[in-house]
């Protein structure tokens, strides 16, 4: 209970004597991997905050994507901030990657899907980085995603990868849509779909968390769309894994409809619309419960809505699902 | 199983057609059933209905196929979650299923309809049966019961404060009435949890945590001082624990740490700073650990077999037993190894079909349970052999692994020559002994040589060892002698390949080669 008090006061401090100063401005930052971007910052009585008011959820209602520090704590966060709007130090770099690739989430959720952010209707974006220490995990905890930094063994900094980002953003967007229970069929299809945007925003291959996976080890991750086996995953209902570990395998079963993605997106060449049929099946298809042929209903009955059930994409997406033995 | 593969496959010819409503003439009613009979959805022609709202509609909506769906009337049984109207002027309305108007968990219908046209219907509706409408247990017991089930402090950092909501648990053909406590918190393990307590007797009907296991890999020099990669740890609080929670088990592989004791009480946990485990005391661990991960993983792979049990019960492994033991051993519930007299032998975690041995004595006892005495008692060894010198399969020894150079022995026994052990490798040679329980480590060497036999006619020690484990599960009982467990493994290569098979063939001339018929 103390971390919103202290968030709340810190931030009504800001607005009380630094509100109407406050600046949209365009930083650079290094990522974990080292490279430069450009960053949306606000600038409030000449520090810079890495606060991005630029979406249409702060025109429209005041929300901004907030980026904050736990500086290895489990509690309290704190406010980053920077004297010259380059954000270059080697504590910054998880922060910069994970306030970069939140509004890389925010652009592909209103512009490509019509959302106005995770609950559709212009919720704030909160990210705490460094939570804890050597903390090999990355999660939403119902109200903003929390990273670790990982142990520099098995993991780099989590937020350093766009695709697990973009994955964890969307149990949010799951939680105001379907509303996937966490467990069985439909846990594994929450961890799907999660997969399925990552690989959309991603895009460049069909691996998840490659980028800062065993910073030892190239070209490995911590599972694959395109091969799920490859990561002792099931591509297929045969290989389906019952099980009470994981919450009833929702790591391990999410291969099979993960495969299934794969198989649509590739055979009509386009993750953007393979996504678009993946997210419509989800707002408007899908309950709680949903099985995998449940998915498969979903997933066609948007498909047609949205092109037609006698489009090519219709009889692409039937088969994805087939071969997959989804039937 | 047939029966399963039917419907699927009614199912599938229909879906060709279901949702087709961009697709001119919209078909006939169709009611798609999952394998159980559940009606989870309809689409088609279902007529227009009326109402000013979209919750009037959709009510009316789904009162068009309560026949289908079994329930009276839509009124009463359905509640409106939310509603929108999509991009091309279908409006989505999604209900909760309520009883005694309390929702019930997880179950809803979706009513899709344009401008009055019922275009399909979503389900996730069985029907229930309440157990009560009364709750005995307030909000703020139901709390506690949940916070004490998942061991969270009343006073932890709450990032989402425990909150209770009234609601029915589907259990069955029943609706429990239940608390749903959902709480977030920070710590060292974070957590996210939606705990259902009944409402009635404050049980806990079930436990879902959104955060995920932190599983951990890291590396860790053997008892022979070679470094292993993909060493399975678990990350709390900073610390590594030898803890493997990779696996589909419902427990975990953990090993733990005597520290020269022989007195179980005293058990340490193996931790570790930077998850490379390099220390001196720490190799016999990482060789228990590893070890027993690779044996787990050859028993779900080859055959399908989830840990010891068959129900992913968790492998516990104890090292560093005692000082200077020789020995390693299964007490029913574990594994213990010494760390060896440092002269002839090391830790003996330090091979792996000592380890895969140990492990199968397990297996064993969950499965034809051979009476440790006598031929039985024979066969349970060298069922443990056999396991042992296919999961390390680059000789036929046993042990070889542990025993130092210069020291009295280069290993325990041969698979392939069991005379140069001094052990019988035909029923002419057999022992005849009231030591050893009868002599079951030196006759082991009769059937030891059988499956030596077959595994090299065949080529593959895998499929001889399929056929041994199979046999042990299927075809044999406590008191299965030499004769009985020709009979057996024979019966189940027949099972697997065929007695029409080469592989039944050699598995005759094995067990005729050491005179057992």
């Amino acid at each position: 209970m103390k971390k919103p008090l202290l968030l709340t006061l810190a931030a009504t401090l800001a607005v009380t004597l630094l509100g109407s100063t406050a600046h949209a401005a365009t930083g650079t930052g290094t990522g974990v991997l080292g490279d430069t971007k450009s960053i949306n910052t606000t600038l409030k009585s000449g520090t810079y905050y890495l606060e991005d008011q630029t979406k249409y959820m702060y025109t429209q209602k005041g929300s901004s994507i907030n980026t904050y520090n736990y500086r290895n704590g489990i509690s309290a966060q704190y406010f980053w901030t920077d004297a010259d709007n380059v954000w270059n130090t080697t504590t910054q770099r998880a922060a910069v990657d994970a306030h970069y690739y939140t509004g890389l989430v925010y652009d592909y959720l209103y512009n490509k899907l019509g959302r106005n952010s995770y609950d559709g209707n212009g919720a704030p974006m909160n990210v705490g980085v460094h939570y804890s220490t050597n903390y090999n995990n990355i999660f939403w905890n119902g109200s903003q995603l929390i990273c670790g930094d990982g142990d520099g063994v098995t993991f780099r900094p989590l937020c350093g990868a766009l695709d697990i980002v973009a994955h964890e953003w969307f149990h949010a967007v799951i939680d105001y849509t379907a509303g996937f229970v966490y467990n069985g069929q439909s846990g594994a299809l929450s961890e799907s779909w999660a997969d399925a945007f990552g690989a959309t925003l991603d895009n460049n291959d069909w691996l998840i968390g490659e980028d800062v996976y065993t910073p030892a080890t190239a070209g490995d991750a911590v599972r694959s769309m395109s091969n799920p086996n490859a990561y002792g995953d099931p591509d297929h209902m045969d290989e389906y894994v019952t099980t009470t570990a994981d919450n009833g395998g929702v790591h391990t079963n999410s291969g099979i409809p993960n495969k299934a993605f794969y198989n649509f997106a590739t055979s009509i060449g386009s993750r953007d619309i393979a996504m678009k049929i993946w997210y419509i099946a989800l707002r408007d298809y899908m309950t709680s419960t949903a099985t995998f042929h449940d998915a498969r209903l979903a997933t066609l009955a948007a498909c047609a809505q949205l092109y037609g059930s006698s489009s090519t994409y219709y009889t692409r997406l039937a088969e994805a699902w087939t071969a997959v033995g989804v039937l | 199983m047939n029966k399963k593969m039917i419907a699927t496959l009614v199912l599938s010819s229909l879906v060709a057609s279901a949702f087709a409503v961009n697709a001119g003439a919209a078909p006939d009613k169709q009611v798609l059933k999952d394998e159980n009979g559940q009606v989870h959805t309809v689409v088609g022609q279902l007529g227009k209905v009326s109402g000013a709202t979209a919750e009037e509609r959709a009510l009316n909506a789904l009162d068009k196929a309560k026949g289908e769906f079994g329930f009276d009337k839509a009124a009463g049984t359905f509640k409106v979650k939310k509603s929108h109207k999509d991009e091309n002027g279908t409006t989505h309305t999604k209900l909760d299923q309520v009883i005694n108007g309390i929702p019930v968990f997880a179950q809803q219908m979706i009513v899709h309809e344009t401008e009055g046209t019922v275009e399909g219907i979503t389900s996730g509706y069985q029907a229930l049966t309440a157990n009560t409408d009364k709750a005995r247990l307030n909000d703020k017991k139901a709390i506690q019961a949940a916070l004490a089930s998942t061991n969270t402090a009343s006073d932890a950092a709450f990032t989402q404060a425990p909150a209770a909501e009234l609601l029915y648990f589907p259990q069955g053909d029943q609706a429990i009435l239940s608390y749903k406590v959902s709480f977030a918190a920070d710590g060292e393990t974070p957590v996210r949890y939606d705990v259902f307590v009944n409402a009635v007797d404050g049980t806990i009907l079930n436990t879902i945590n959104k955060v995920e296991h932190t599983a951990a890999v890291g590396t860790g020099v053997g008892v022979d001082g070679v470094t292993k990669t993909g060493l399975n740890t678990n990350l709390k609080s900073g610390t590594y624990y030898l803890e493997d929670v990779s696996k589909p088990m419902t427990g975990m592989i953990r090993t733990r740490d005597l520290r020269n004791s022989t007195f179980g009480f005293f058990i340490y946990n193996m931790t570790d700073a930077d998850n490379h485990w390099d220390a001196s005391t720490q190799r016999a661990g990482v060789d228990a650990h590893y070890y027993a991960g690779m044996v787990y993983d050859w028993y779900k792979n080859n055959v399908n077999r989830n840990s010891i049990n068959d129900a992913g019960m968790s492998l516990e492994s104890r090292v560093r037993y005692g000082s200077k033991y020789n020995n390693a051993f299964w007490d029913g519930s574990q594994m213990t190894y010494g760390d060896g007299d440092g002269v002839n032998f090391r830790a003996f975690s330090g091979a792996l079909d000592v380890v895969a041995h140990e492990l199968t004595h397990g297996v064993t006892e969950y499965t034809s349970g051979l009476v440790y005495q006598n031929q039985s008692g024979a066969l349970n060894e060298s069922w443990s052999d056999a396991l042992g010198a296919t999961i390390d399969s680059n000789d036929w020894l046993m042990g070889e692994d542990i025993c130092l150079p210069g020291g009295t022995y280069t290993a325990f026994r041969s698979m392939q020559d069991p005379t140069l052990y001094g052990d019988p490798a035909h029923m002419n040679d057999y022992i005849n002994t009231t030591d050893d329980n009868g002599g079951v480590h030196s006759n082991s060497g009769i059937p030891n040589k059988a499956f030596y036999n077959f595994a090299t006619a065949i080529g593959s020690r895998n499929n001889a060892a399929k056929v041994w484990y199979t046999a042990s599960r299927d075809y044999m009982t406590s008191s299965t002698n030499f004769s009985g467990a020709r009979a057996a493994t024979l019966q189940a290569a027949s099972a697997l390949y065929g007695s029409g098979s080469s592989t039944y063939t050699a598995l005759q001339n094995a067990w005729s080669a050491v005179g057992v018929y």
